[in-house]
C-alpha cells in the first residue's frame, strides 16, 4: 500500500485463494483500517483468484465505500472481473440456522409429541392386529391365498437358522442358573434343590422369554428391515398396482412363521438349558444324571412346562406383528429403515416382557 | 503446476474387470484444462465405473490415472487428500447428508479442510447458495424439504465449496424436468466459465450434450472415442450412428437447424 497525494494506492498481488484465506483476511482488515478517503486498487499482480479471494476483495471495496471512500479498481483482467461481479450478496442476511427454540420449550414439546405418538402407535397396532386377523381368517377360508413356499422359507430363517444361537445361549443360562442356585443353597445344605430352582425358572420363564427376546432381535428386526427396504424401493407400491395383497404376500407368511417357529425354539431352548444345568450340577454338586432326572421329575410336572410353553405363540404374534407393522410404516429413505428397525426391536421386547408379566399375574390368579 | 496444454486428467491403459467380464480394456482418455467433457455410452459400458475409478473410489485392475500431473496410486494418503480437495463431485442423487441442513452440508468441507473464521465461512456458504441459484432461505432447510432440482443445486453448492478445479458430475440432469434440466445446464456452463472449471460429466441427455459440452467421450467396445459432437456424428460406428441419428438425435438436430 502506498500514497499518491490523498489517494491510497493498494496493490493486490499473489494468490488470493482458499489455502491463503486466513492471511488474506488479516491483510484486508489492515487495509480497511488505514485506507484514505479515496483509494485506488490495482489488481495487475494478481496471479490467481477464487471465490474466497474474490469475496474478500469485494467485501473490502464495499466496506470502504460505505465509509465514504471513493474507490477505483484498476487493471482487472476480464476473468477476474467476471468472478468479482458475482460476489454480491443481498444486504439483508438470511439466517442459515433453524429458528431457535428454548430448551424447556423443546423438552415440553418432545414429551408431548412422544406421548401422543405412543397412544397413536398403540391404536394403530391394535387396528393392524385387526386387519391381520381378517386376512388370516380369509386365508383359512381360502387356503390358496396362503403362500406356503414363502412360509416355509421364513420358518427356516426364523426357526432352523436360529437353533445354534438359541441352543448355545440357553445352555449357558442353564449352566449359570445351576451354579448360582447351588452356591446359595449350599449354605443350607440344600444343594439338591437347585435342580428344582433350575427346572421351574427355565421351564416357566427363562426358556420362553430368552427365546422370544432372541427372535425379536434376530427376526423381528429382519422383518422390519426387509419390508422397509421394499417400501423404500417402491416394491410395495408395485405389488399393490399388480393386485397383490400385502397382507397375504408379506405379513401372513412372516407372522405364521414366527408362530410356528417360536414354540419349537422354546422347546429346544428348555432342553438345552436343562442339559446345561444337569452338566453343571454334576460338575459342581456331583449330582448324577439319574439323581438329577429323579429330582426334576419329583418336582416339575407337565403343567410347569405348559405354563411356560403356552406363552410362546402369544409372544410370537407380538414379535411378528410389530416387525411387519414397523416395516410397513417406513417412509422416506434408508435412515427411516434403520430407525424403524430399532423401534421394532425395542417395542417387541417391551411388549413381550409386559405380556410375560400379565401371564404371571393371570397364572397366579388361576393358581398355577 | 503442469503447463497449461498438459491434460489435467490422463488415463492410460485402464483395465476394469468384474469377475470374468472385462468392462474397460486398455482405455485411454485425456481431459484438457477448462473444457466440459461428457462421457456417454450404452448401459453396462462402465461410464459410472470409469468416473469412480478416476475419483479413486475404485481401484483400477490395470493401467494408470494421472490427475494434475500426479499419479494417484503412487501418492501417500496425505497427498491424496490434498489432491482430492482440488475436485468436487456431484453424485447422481445429490448424496446430501440427510441429517444436516443445506447450509450445514456446505459447511462440512470447510470444517474438515480449512481454519477460516466462522463468519467468513457463513458468508461463503451464502455465496455458494446464491451461486447455484438457490434462494437464501434454502440454507436452513433439510434435503428432504427440497425438490429434486433444488437438491441437485444444493449438492452442487457443496461440491463447489472449496473452489475445486475439476467438477465431476454423474448424470446431473437425470430426474429433472426439461426446464429444470435446461436451467441446470446453463448454470453449469455459467459456473464453468466464471470459476474456470474443468467439468467431466456422465450424461445421457442429448440436449445437455449439444448445449454445453466441448467434447464427448463415447465408451465403445471397452475403449473410448473422443471428439466434438459434429466429429462424432460423422463417424460410421453403428452405435454412434444410432445414438446421434436415432429419433431423439434427429429431433434435436432439426430443432438446432430451425433455431
Amino acid at each position: 500500500m502506498s500514497r499518491d497525494g490523498h489517494v491510497a494506492v493498494v496493490d493486490i498481488g499473489g494468490e488470493w485463494t482458499l489455502p491463503h484465506a486466513g492471511r488474506l483476511e488479516r491483510i484486508v482488515a489492515d487495509v480497511e483500517r488505514t485506507a484514505a478517503p479515496s483509494a485506488r486498487i490495482h489488481l495487475d499482480k494478481l496471479q490467481s483468484l477464487d471465490t474466497v479471494g474474490a469475496w474478500l476483495l469485494q467485501r473490502l471495496i464495499r466496506r470502504l465505500e460505505n465509509h465514504g471512500a471513493a474507490i477505483t479498481v484498476a487493471d482487472v483482467s476480464p476473468e477476474h472481473q467476471v468472478l468479482l461481479q458475482r460476489m454480491v450478496l443481498p444486504p439483508a442476511r438470511q439466517t442459515l440456522s433453524r429458528p431457535y427454540v428454548s430448551a424447556l420449550h423443546a423438552l415440553v414439546e418432545r414429551i408431548g409429541r412422544s406421548s401422543i405418538d405412543i397412544v397413536d402407535e398403540a391404536h394403530e397396532l391394535v387396528s393392524f392386529l385387526g386387519v391381520t386377523t381378517i386376512a388370516l381368517l380369509r386365508a383359512v377360508l381360502q387356503p390358496r391365498r396362503l403362500r406356503f413356499i414363502a412360509l416355509a422359507s421364513h420358518v427356516e430363517r426364523v426357526g432352523l437358522n436360529a437353533l445354534p444361537i438359541v441352543g448355545l445361549l440357553s445352555f449357558l443360562i442353564g449352566v449359570v442358573l445351576a451354579y448360582q442356585g447351588a452356591d446359595q443353597l449350599r449354605a443350607f445344605g440344600a444343594e439338591i434343590y437347585s435342580v428344582n430352582l433350575l427346572g421351574v425358572s427355565v421351564l416357566r420363564e427363562i426358556g420362553v422369554l430368552l427365546t422370544a427376546i432372541l427372535v425379536a432381535g434376530r427376526s423381528g428386526s429382519a422383518f422390519t428391515a426387509e419390508i422397509g427396504t421394499m417400501k423404500v424401493n417402491e416394491e410395495i407400491d408395485a405389488m399393490k398396482t399388480l393386485g397383490l395383497d400385502i397382507m397375504d404376500v408379506l405379513v401372513l407368511p412372516r407372522l405364521l412363521a414366527v408362530v410356528i417357529a417360536l414354540p419349537l425354539l422354546t422347546f429346544f431352548a428348555d432342553l438345552a438349558a436343562l442339559v446345561g444345568g444337569a452338566i453343571m450340577s454334576f460338575v459342581v454338586l456331583g449330582i448324577s444324571l439319574a439323581q438329577f432326572l429323579e429330582q426334576l421329575q419329583s418336582f416339575v410336572n407337565q403343567s410347569t412346562f405348559w405354563v411356560g410353553f403356552i406363552k410362546a405363540p402369544f409372544f410370537a404374534v407380538l414379535i411378528g406383528l410389530v416387525g411387519c407393522y414397523e416395516g410397513l410404516k417406513v417412509a422416506g429413505g434408508a435412515e427411516s429403515v434403520g430407525r424403524m428397525t430399532t423401534k421394532a426391536v425395542v417395542e417387541s421386547i417391551f411388549l413381550v416382557i409386559v405380556a410375560d408379566a400379565a401371564f404371571s399375574i393371570m397364572f397366579s390368579w388361576l393358581g398355577y | 503446476m503442469p503447463p497449461a496444454d498438459e491434460p489435467i486428467i490422463r488415463v492410460r491403459g485402464l483395465v476394469t474387470r468384474f469377475g470374468t467380464q472385462t468392462v474397460h480394456d486398455n482405455l485411454d482418455l485425456d481431459v484438457r484444462r477448462g473444457e466440459i467433457l461428457a462421457l456417454v455410452g450404452g448401459s453396462g459400458t462402465g461410464k459410472s465405473v470409469l468416473l469412480r475409478t478416476i475419483l479413486g473410489l475404485k481401484e483400477p485392475d490395470g493401467g494408470a490415472i494421472e490427475i494434475f500431473g500426479r499419479q494417484l496410486d503412487a501418492l501417500s494418503v496425505q497427498e491424496r487428500l490434498s489432491i482430492q480437495r482440488r475436485w468436487g463431485v456431484l453424485f447422481q442423487n445429490g448424496a446430501l447428508f440427510s441429517s444436516l441442513t443445506v447450509a450445514q452440508n456446505i459447511r462440512v468441507p470447510f470444517r474438515e479442510n480449512t481454519t477460516l473464521s466462522h463468519k467468513l465461512v457463513n458468508d461463503l456458504i451464502r455465496l455458494k447458495i446464491q451461486l447455484v441459484g438457490l434462494p437464501q432461505e434454502a440454507g436452513a432447510k433439510f434435503p428432504s424439504e427440497l425438490s429434486g432440482g433444488m437438491k441437485k443445486r444444493a449438492a452442487l453448492a457443496r461440491a463447489l465449496a472449496l473452489d475445486p478445479e475439476i467438477l465431476f458430475l454423474d448424470e446431473p440432469t437425470a430426474g429433472l424436468d426439461p426446464i429444470a434440466a435446461g436451467d441446470f445446464d446453463n448454470l453449469i456452463r455459467d459456473l464453468q466459465r466464471s470459476l474456470n472449471l474443468t467439468v467431466v460429466m456422465v450424461t445421457h441427455d442429448l440436449d445437455t450434450l449439444a448445449a454445453i459440452t466441448d467434447r464427448i467421450a463415447v465408451l465403445l467396445d471397452r475403449r473410448i472415442m473422443v471428439g466434438t459432437m459434429s466429429e462424432l456424428m460423422a463417424l460410421p460406428h453403428p452405435w454412434i450412428r444410432e445414438y446421434f441419428h436415432g429419433p431423439r438425435g434427429r429431433a434435436l438436430q432439426a430443432a438446432q437447424r430451425g433455431a
